[in-house]
């Protein structure tokens, strides 16, 4: 090749690299936008990659599943994914090889309970020591926090380090208890009374050195109640607009209802004179109703009340299937809360002279109950037609008939 | 400038510009997926990296300069999990881990939403319909079509079998197609029921549609045989089972068969029964037929048994023996004690058992019933039992049987003469 020829091969060629250098240079794949400001959560750096067992480049076919498990975690710490996506991950894990084995030895077994129950607590002894295995001390003991914040501090009040450390100490003796109390009741050695009696007892230390730890106050937070019952009315209170005071009166009328409710079982505790109960809950139900109906004002109760009902929600929801206007829908409701209403009372007046010692026919006010069931049915039925009713029983939507009759059983809450 | 320093310049910027393109072409090709092949496994990928083997510990370590996906800086979960997984697999991680990995962090990314829902069951559920509407498409997103395809094929097989029957992979292909069906229509109807356009009734009546469509398919592929495995319906599994159930009566081959022919048709009649039945089994008539066919089996089972294994069988099959035998030495109960209590509280049942029969018989014709008096016999028969237990076992055995709610005594309150009846007095 002359000196001539080469000259102008070599510039052509450099021409030919600067432009392909130029094209992968502007086709290089973008940079990825750095997230905006993560979770606090997030922002607890993860347990560093084990430095005395680096992560293997390739994943371990032939390794056991724990090492699997422990390859993964690696790898994934080292791309920065959070501890507790880790922990998740190693759970699930565990979960489905778990309940792989569980379905075999159901199989096996034929669901034999004893074993069944002893391949379960198995499982649930070994968490620990996998979930270390796989995650690390350091993770392990991050995901564990997180587990006893979640179960012991469901308030989430601040904790110090030192009072962080003595919860989880004591929260982790409660459920190393747990475990050897159902280890006991699968071995026979204690039966299932014993051990609910020894957690029970076990329980209530755990509680006392709490509230010694962080002091009546604190742990009544700790336990987030407050929230849990503030939350829930606020819930309820939704689609009414009420306003900040009114919020609040209520929340000090539930405050309040939960304790006399309270106090109210513990005296009866000895299940003796249901009647007395059943009067005394009834009329603490209505204190609280009153007090309800004068802070929101007779409307907003009543629109209140409907939308907690579940036959007065499903016609709403049904509405236009059901071909309902809303005249129809107040009316069926009506209809439903009168009866329900005049048969409680008449139950109620049955129960009282039984109380008194007189004799009561509960053949004929069972009667009487049905009667008035299918007289009600039948109002409703006239109203909305056959077909419309026929549906909307198929749905559960009129709840009449079958009222328990029986004095023994407390009336639920 | 002379023709010999221009040639060698650019000689130079040839070499320079070499070496440019040649290290552009490999970060490129750092980034980019792995490649799945077609014999079904992930072709390796090319990176950076290597490895040197730790001999004590058969682990290995990994080279620093290996570029790795940053988790926390990839603000798009769909990309991020893409990256990841692409890493994994390149890795040699199969693809069911893969899968896993994938599904969870999806999982977990919707945590918020739920938070968020404040315990609202309505909420709650509209922010698991979202998520189920989406996770097909982001977990396909992360783990490529043909990974997204065995993960989730494997996964809608084994949910379809009870036991696991060979497919072949036209048969596998036929089987997730329809599966895949049922999951579309189960959505639709969960979204009907969230937004009202259709009621509870309605929706129940087009799962079952929606089932036994799927179960229809599933045997036109797999034949009635490997269905009724698949579903652990064949007579493999249902003696099997039943062996199992027999196992303290030892029953030889030929009893063995005698009674598996008297349980089916005890099976059938009672399924019989029951379907006669729907809706009105607080009916005395009911009742009476169901303890009438298990008389009958009783007595041929007692036949083929003999009295001895009869009871032994029957023992077995009671929970509150069953649990007594267990917690015999903390109860300090003797074998005598034990068949004691069983014999006692058998007969208290039966007892009780016809009783109520009685009861509900008389009040069927239209007599009048006096609750108050059925209360009082049931609580007196109930102490006269009580009072047998206690005089043999003494006070703290009897308490400790109480206490565990090994005795079941009959009441008014949990009898079906006054719940839920049409007929309840």
């Amino acid at each position: 090749m002359s000196r001539t020829t080469f000259y102008r091969t070599s510039i052509v060629l450099n021409v030919l690299l600067f432009m392909a250098a130029a094209l992968l240079f502007l086709r290089r794949p973008e940079v990825m936008p750095v997230a905006e400001t993560a979770p606090v959560e997030e922002m607890i750096p993860a347990p560093r990659p084990r430095a005395t067992k680096p992560a293997a480049a390739r994943f371990p076919d032939a390794a056991s599943a724990s090492d699997q498990r422990r390859w993964v975690v690696d790898q994934l710490r080292l791309m920065g994914v959070p501890n507790r996506v880790l922990g998740r991950i190693v759970l699930d894990d565990l979960d489905w090889a778990w309940n792989k084995r569980g379905g075999e030895v159901s199989l096996q077994t034929h669901g034999d309970p004893d074993t069944m129950a002893a391949l379960k607590l198995e499982n649930a002894s070994s968490l620990d020591s996998e979930m270390r295995a796989a995650l690390g001390e350091e993770g392990f003991l991050q995901w564990d926090h997180e587990n006893m914040q979640r179960e012991a501090n469901r308030g989430r009040i601040p904790l110090s380090t030192a009072e962080a450390e003595r919860t989880y100490g004591l929260w982790k003796q409660l459920q190393k208890r747990e475990l050897e109390l159902k280890k006991a009741v699968v071995k026979g050695d204690i039966d299932d009374a014993d051990a609910a009696d020894a957690f029970a007892r076990a329980a209530s230390e755990y509680e006392l050195q709490l509230k010694g730890l962080l002091g009546e106050a604190r742990y009544a937070k700790s336990q987030g109640l407050d929230e849990l019952e503030a939350a829930t009315l606020w819930q309820n209170l939704a689609q009414v607009n009420s306003s900040d005071s009114q919020f609040q009166a209520l929340l000090n009328s539930q405050k309040s209802w939960n304790e006399q409710r309270a106090a109210l079982d513990k005296q009866f505790q000895g299940g003796e004179s249901q009647t007395a109960y059943a009067a005394q809950i009834k009329a603490l139900d209505a204190a609280r109703e009153e007090e309800y109906r004068r802070v929101l004002g007779d409307t907003v109760f009543e629109t209140l009340n409907k939308q907690q009902d579940a036959s007065y929600n499903q016609m709403k929801k049904h509405q236009a299937l059901w071909e309902l206007d809303d005249s129809s829908i107040n009316s069926v409701y009506g209809t439903m809360k009168y009866y329900e209403r005049t048969a409680e009372d008449y139950q109620a007046q049955a129960r009282a002279l039984e109380a008194d010692g007189r004799p009561v026919d509960w053949n004929a006010v069972s009667k009487n109950l049905e009667q008035f069931a299918r007289e009600t049915e039948q109002a409703l039925q006239d109203h909305l037609g056959k077909d419309r009713f026929d549906r909307m029983a198929r749905n559960g939507v009129f709840q009449l008939g079958s009222r328990d009759l029986s004095a023994h059983v407390k009336p639920s809450q | 400038m002379n023709n010999e320093f221009r040639r060698n310049t650019s000689l130079l910027l040839n070499i320079f510009l070499g070496i440019t393109v040649v290290s552009l072409v490999m970060q490129r090709r750092v980034s980019e997926p792995a490649i799945y092949s077609d014999d079904g496994g992930f072709a390796e990928f090319h990176t950076v990296m290597a490895h040197t083997e730790v001999e004590d510990e058969g682990t290995f370590e990994p080279v620093a300069e290996r570029s790795l996906p940053d988790y926390a800086a990839i603000a798009s979960p769909s990309e991020r999990r893409r990256l990841i997984i692409d890493q994994l697999r390149a890795m040699g991680a199969p693809n069911e881990l893969l899968g896993r990995v994938a599904r969870v962090d999806f999982e977990m990314e919707w945590e918020r939403q739920f938070a968020a829902c404040s315990g609202d069951m309505e909420k709650l559920a509209a922010v698991q319909l979202d998520m189920n509407l989406s996770k097909d498409a982001e977990m396909r997103a992360a783990l490529g079509e043909e990974g997204f395809r065995q993960w989730d094929r494997n996964y809608m097989l084994w949910e379809a079998m009870s036991t696991k029957v060979d497919v072949n992979q036209a048969e596998a292909g036929a089987l997730y197609s329809s599966k895949k069906k049922l999951q579309q229509r189960l959505l639709e109807l969960d979204k009907a029921r969230l937004n009202g356009s259709m009621d509870d009734a309605q929706i129940t009546e087009a799962i079952d549609t929606a089932y036994a469509e799927f179960h229809g398919t599933m045997k036109d592929v797999l034949g009635t045989e490997r269905y009724a495995k698949s579903q652990q319906m064949d007579e493999t599994f249902v003696k099997d089972s039943f062996r199992h159930q027999l196992a303290k009566a030892n029953p030889t081959d030929a009893q063995f068969d005698a009674l598996f022919k008297v349980e089916t048709e005890w099976n059938k009649a009672r399924m019989e029964i029951e379907e006669q039945f729907q809706g009105n089994t607080f009916s005395p008539e009911y009742g009476e037929k169901l303890r009438a066919l298990d008389a009958l089996r009783d007595a041929e089972f007692q036949t083929v048994l003999g009295e001895a294994a009869f009871d032994a069988l029957r023992k077995s099959e009671d929970p509150a023996y069953v649990r007594m035998k267990k917690f015999q030495g903390a109860w300090g109960l003797d074998e005598r004690d034990l068949d004691f209590i069983y014999d006692t509280m058998g007969d208290y049942h039966k007892g009780v058992e016809s009783y109520q029969a009685e009861v509900l018989a008389r009040q069927a014709k239209g007599e009048n019933v006096d609750w108050d008096s059925v209360t009082r016999n049931l609580q007196a028969s109930a102490e006269a039992a009580q009072r047998a237990l206690q005089e043999r076992l003494g006070q703290e055995s009897f308490s400790k049987l109480q206490r565990n709610r090994v005795l079941r005594w009959a009441s008014l309150a949990s009898s079906p003469l006054q719940h839920g009846s049409p007929q309840a007095p």
